[in-house]
């Protein structure tokens, strides 16, 4: 499947249909991470990996991504974590402790590529809302004419 | 239940523990500190769990009294920044917009008469009250201009067959409020407008987000404009139904004109088939035709009703847009006016 | 296309259907009538959806059973009093009520779950070529019969038997030796 949620079986999680917010990529392409904000705790060891990120690669992620705005508040002794804001209003947290500044990187593309739905389960991996050109199928589909016909033939014998 | 502290920094409706009834209910637990007498327990707290569960219980029953919390402004939060907000609106949409013209675009007239009252109630100097800020109002008339002339413009050339009035109706579609307001809150306008009033008004969403494709056409000129009209308010068509836009009020009456003036017979409503006439849900298979000719077939749960569909599809299929048609060419990039105008032209030339 | 309401009630609007159970063998019958209840014959059939057609069978005394299954089936019949569950050959079950034999069959062919009654609501079985007028006025189409019916001696006119072939045309005066 296209999503891979640890632990997803049949029941455990909501099903859906593939969707696009805003038909996004018909016309042009609008990454939908609005806002990132980065909050980790300056002086324990859990948040490491955040502050080498931010010391190191959180500069060229900004320069990469102008229009994703970023924010870095530092805060006592609080669960390093990641807050993404989606154009659809979406808001997804993402905790970063004892993470290394790499995988933070890497989190945060992931971030960055996603639409800002809700994570579900596929049903199908493709999906279309136009499902027929030819035209839906009905019961008078290719009927041929001649079984009119033969339905007026067989209930004349009856009634005779 | 031990990470209540710490849910209260949270959520606001918790904090509630701290400035309510619940600050007395720990007063009164408290004794006056006339005679400190310190004694050492140890084992288990057997009174916490059931200390925490009352205050819960006492949130939760003033929550049910009070609602749900009013929606606050994003600019309310902590981590917000108007300036830097503003910066990533340009580039988030792959356009280079002018931060002035941007911010014009983002003020709504009630914000700017706002201001003047606050100043106004300063008693500042009467020079001082008058703001030089501009708002989005002429902008949002240049950005009405190149959205409705452009969606015109692209509907005439996908569907050079159909009627005014229905080239209006699509077009009243893509461009009504709703939609705007719609599109406009996914590339991120809603938190970025200047408005007097919270929650902010449709109408003021809508003129904002004209005042944007204003900036654009402002800044980039006209040809950027209409891609940006193209990108986000004609693409919003994929997937929707052409027909059920226009409501023609007697189609079968328009059929017989569209005939006459083509010179052909008139239209002649015929079942084709029929299933569970005498049941409660029967259905009516209509075609129309018109000198012998086959115009279109639909089907309905009475027999008035076939027959209007049936005339329906039947103009459909006369005007092209029936089911079978090509898909808008959104990807093909003819985005510009001057390639459309070309396209309808040779369309006419052909026919 | 016509509006998608429209285009769905008429995707999934119901087809009456009329066969004719005259000489055709019942529990092969009863399985084509199963497979049109159900709806299984239509590109749209899923299980979860609610499709099957509505099944109008004329003749249903005039089922056949091949070997000795008149004699030898039996059906459970229940009379509803206290221990009066009997097992009734189908000859006799035929002759009680000539369209049961028929309805037997289909109930026990259908998936066993609870769609299995409202689907038996769809089946209507005549005993005879009576329809009612206002079931016949409801009719579309024809199933196709698991067997054609043989035709009897008496059915056949004088020039089908005249052009029958034959392994030799006996002389005007012949008369068979005892």
């Amino acid at each position: 499947m296209a999503n891979h949620i640890v632990g997803a079986t049949g029941r455990t999680v909501t099903s859906g249909f593939l969707k696009s917010v805003l038909q996004n990529g018909t016309g042009r392409y609008v990454c939908q991470l609005q806002r990132i904000t980065l909050k980790f705790c300056k002086a324990s060891v859990q948040s490491r990996g955040a502050r080498d990120y931010v010391e190191n690669h959180l500069l060229d992620f900004a320069a990469s991504n102008p229009g994703v705005v970023v924010y870095v508040t530092p805060k006592p002794e609080i669960h390093a974590r990641i807050v993404a804001e989606y154009l659809n209003g979406e808001i997804h947290t993402l905790f970063i402790d004892k993470k290394s500044a790499e995988e933070i990187q890497q989190h945060v593309q992931s971030l960055v590529w996603r639409s800002g739905l809700p994570l579900i389960r596929l049903r199908k991996t493709q999906h279309t809302e136009n499902p027929s050109i030819q035209g839906q199928w009905t019961p008078f589909t290719n009927r041929p004419c001649t079984s009119t016909a033969a339905l007026e033939e067989k209930l004349k014998t009856l009634s005779k | 239940m031990a990470g209540l502290g710490r849910n209260c920094i949270l959520c606001a409706r918790k904090s509630l523990l701290f400035h309510r009834s619940v600050v007395s209910l720990t007063r009164l637990q408290i004794p006056p500190a006339t005679e400190v007498v310190v004694t050492q327990v140890r084992g288990t707290k057997r009174w916490v769990r059931p200390y925490l569960q009352t205050l819960v219980n006492r949130i939760n029953r003033e929550n049910e009294l009070l609602g749900p919390l009013p929606p606050q402004p994003r600019s309310s939060k902590i981590n917000w920044n108007y300036e830097s907000e503003l910066h990533a609106f340009g580039p988030r949409l792959g356009e280079k917009l002018n931060l002035s013209t941007l911010r014009a675009a983002f003020t709504d007239r009630s914000y700017v008469e706002e201001e003047e009252e606050r100043r106004r109630e300063l008693d500042l100097p009467l020079e001082d009250v008058k703001l030089d800020m501009q708002d989005n109002s002429q902008l949002a008339e240049q950005g009405w201009q190149v959205t409705t002339n452009y969606v015109h413009s692209f509907l005439r050339a996908e569907f050079p067959l159909l009627p005014d009035e229905g080239i209006q109706a699509i077009h009243d579609y893509v461009t009504q409020e709703d939609m705007l307001v719609w599109i406009a809150n996914h590339l991120g306008v809603k938190d970025l407008i200047r408005c007097s009033t919270f929650p902010i008004p449709p109408p003021v969403t809508k003129q904002v987000f004209l005042g944007v494709i204003g900036a654009v056409n402002h800044d980039q000129g006209l040809q950027r404009a209409e891609t940006f009209v193209h990108d986000f308010v004609v693409a919003q068509l994929v997937g929707k139904d052409v027909n059920a836009m226009w409501d023609i009020p007697n189609p079968m009456g328009m059929l017989a004109e569209m005939l006459q003036k083509a010179g052909k017979g008139e239209p002649e409503p015929r079942v084709i088939n029929q299933s569970g006439t005498n049941t409660v849900t029967p259905v009516y298979f209509v075609g129309v035709y018109s000198d012998k000719e086959l115009l279109g077939e639909a089907s309905g749960d009475t027999m008035p009703l076939a027959v209007e569909e049936a005339a329906r599809v039947a103009l459909a299929n006369m005007f092209k847009t029936h089911e079978g048609r090509k898909p808008l060419a959104l990807d093909t990039r003819l985005k510009t006016t001057a390639k459309l105008a070309d396209k309808t032209n040779y369309l006419e030339n052909q026919s | 296309m016509a509006s998608r309401v429209q285009q769905h009630w008429l995707t999934f609007s119901r087809m009456w259907l009329l066969c004719d159970a005259r000489w055709q063998p019942a529990p092969e019958l009863a399985k084509r009538i199963c497979k049109y209840l159900e709806g299984r014959h239509k590109p749209v059939y899923h299980p979860l959806t609610d499709c099957g057609d509505h099944v109008v069978v004329i003749n249903t005394k005039e089922v056949a059973f091949d070997k000795n299954q008149w004699e030898k089936k039996l059906y459970a019949v229940n009379t509803g009093y206290k221990n009066t569950m009997i097992a009734m050959s189908a000859k006799d079950f035929h002759r009680m009520d000539p369209t049961k034999v028929v309805e037997r069959e289909v109930y026990s062919e259908l998936p066993k779950n609870l769609q299995r009654k409202n689907l038996m609501t769809r089946l209507h079985l005549f005993p005879d070529e009576n329809i009612p007028d206002n079931i016949k006025q409801n009719l579309v189409d024809i199933i196709p019969p698991v067997m054609e019916p043989p035709k009897r001696l008496d059915e056949f006119t004088e020039e089908e038997k005249a052009s029958w072939p034959r392994f030799f045309i006996p002389p005007a005066d012949y008369k068979p030796s005892d």
